[in-house]
């Protein structure tokens, strides 16, 4: 966790994290239809539970599409093990699009090299 | 991902990195506002990642499975449960884990399916030993009915919005379990588990209790029918020791895996 970027939204890695959002926001509207859109706008600060009032079950439907879209390259089940209930009900849209990006990325050795 | 087992289609999630890998450990949820969820975020995920076949899924009525009108007995659940390990090409024999409902369904398929059960970790389990084990399930159905009908009553006519309509969807679906299906009637003629049937049980038993359930009665004979068997009490906790003490089900969840399985990797909660 400890090279997990500071401030997501800065530097080149803001528009990978807007587009993670994006499919993210796609993968939602699979789950729950669209008309969520004219009534929440989603945003890293956006939680699922809370905000967008996903039900549990529907949550889990939107990992397995997550997964899907992503393969192997993201290790949901991983992060997933290391949170509590209350850290999964609180989690937002921009938590998890920060774990697909650190999961996408190129490790860090490589970046400096 | 959608399975068809027993005739029915049954909503699966399978975790884990590679599916195949062993133990395979399936997830059995409790009771009508009950699914996979439940089980998702808090076991089957670490679970997972200590190195099992995790595999979760909802009962027929329940998440996102099929609700059909009938088929909700006992024996039904647990043809559901065998037709779903033989469609996903499981031999092996499994380890259940299950919560309340969930649990009486595994204790069931221990006794009847024994070759396909590795082991049972049975948390809160409802397992009456007399003739009125169904009469919990009045009590909770009357429950829910009642807040099904005050939701509707207080909150539909009011709010016609996307949201509230979503908000309604769960009562709405317990709504038409409760009073649709042959669910009530079912699951109440359960027949009880017996101290003779129980003591033949021929497989590796845990039961996780809260010290203040109300089902200490069940508690108690289940402890005394299977003394071979590991029966924890945790403190401070009732029924919904699942939720409240997710941290010490989880690690007595792992550790029975452990000792049962040697070659998974454990990485207990701290």
């Amino acid at each position: 966790m400890s090279d997990a970027p500071q401030h997501p939204s800065a530097g080149s890695g803001g528009g990978e994290l807007a587009a993670i959002i994006a499919d993210l926001t796609q993968i939602l509207v699979d789950v729950i239809g669209e008309d969520f859109l004219l009534e929440v706008e989603v945003t890293p600060a956006t939680t699922f539970s809370h905000d967008l009032e996903l039900e549990s079950i529907e949550f889990v439907a939107m990992a397995e599409k997550l997964q899907q879209r992503y393969g192997g390259r993201v290790d949901l089940t991983g992060f997933l093990a290391g949170l509590s209930i209350d850290q999964i009900l609180d989690l937002t849209v921009g938590a998890l699009a920060e774990h697909v990006a650190r999961s996408l990325a190129p490790s860090t050795h490589e970046r400096t090299a | 991902m959608n399975v068809v087992a027993n005739g029915v289609r049954l909503h699966v999630q399978r975790l884990g990195r590679t599916p195949g890998r062993s133990p395979v450990v399936v997830f059995l949820h409790g009771l009508v506002i009950d699914n996979l969820s439940s089980l998702f975020y808090s076991l089957a995920n670490p679970v997972a990642e200590a190195g099992a076949d995790a595999i979760l899924y909802d009962l027929r009525g329940h998440g996102l499975s099929d609700c059909p009108r009938s088929g909700y007995t006992i024996d039904d659940s647990v043809a559901d449960l065998i037709g779903l390990l033989d469609a996903l090409g499981i031999d092996e024999p499994a380890h259940l884990v299950g919560h309340s409902y969930g649990a009486s369904i595994a204790l069931r398929a221990g006794l009847r399916s024994h070759d396909r059960v590795a082991s049972l970790v049975l948390i809160e389990p409802h397992c009456s030993e007399s003739g009125d084990g169904g009469a919990w399930v009045e009590d909770i159905a009357d429950l829910l009915t009642a807040n099904a009908l005050n939701f509707e009553h207080t909150y539909l006519p009011q709010d016609e919005s996307t949201l509230g309509r979503r908000r309604a969807r769960p009562f709405r679906a317990a709504d038409d379990l409760l009073n649709g299906t042959t669910l009530v009637e079912d699951v109440s003629a359960a027949p009880p588990f017996s101290p003779d049937e129980l003591s033949g049980l021929a497989v590796p038993v845990l039961s996780i209790w809260g010290e203040h359930t109300d089902l200490a009665t069940s508690a108690m004979s289940l402890a005394a029918s299977l003394p071979g068997g590991r029966h924890e009490v945790v403190a401070g906790v009732a029924h919904s020791v699942l939720r409240d003490q997710t941290p010490v089900v989880l690690d007595l969840l792992l550790a029975w895996l452990g000792e049962l399985c040697p070659s998974m990797a454990l990485e207990a909660t701290g």
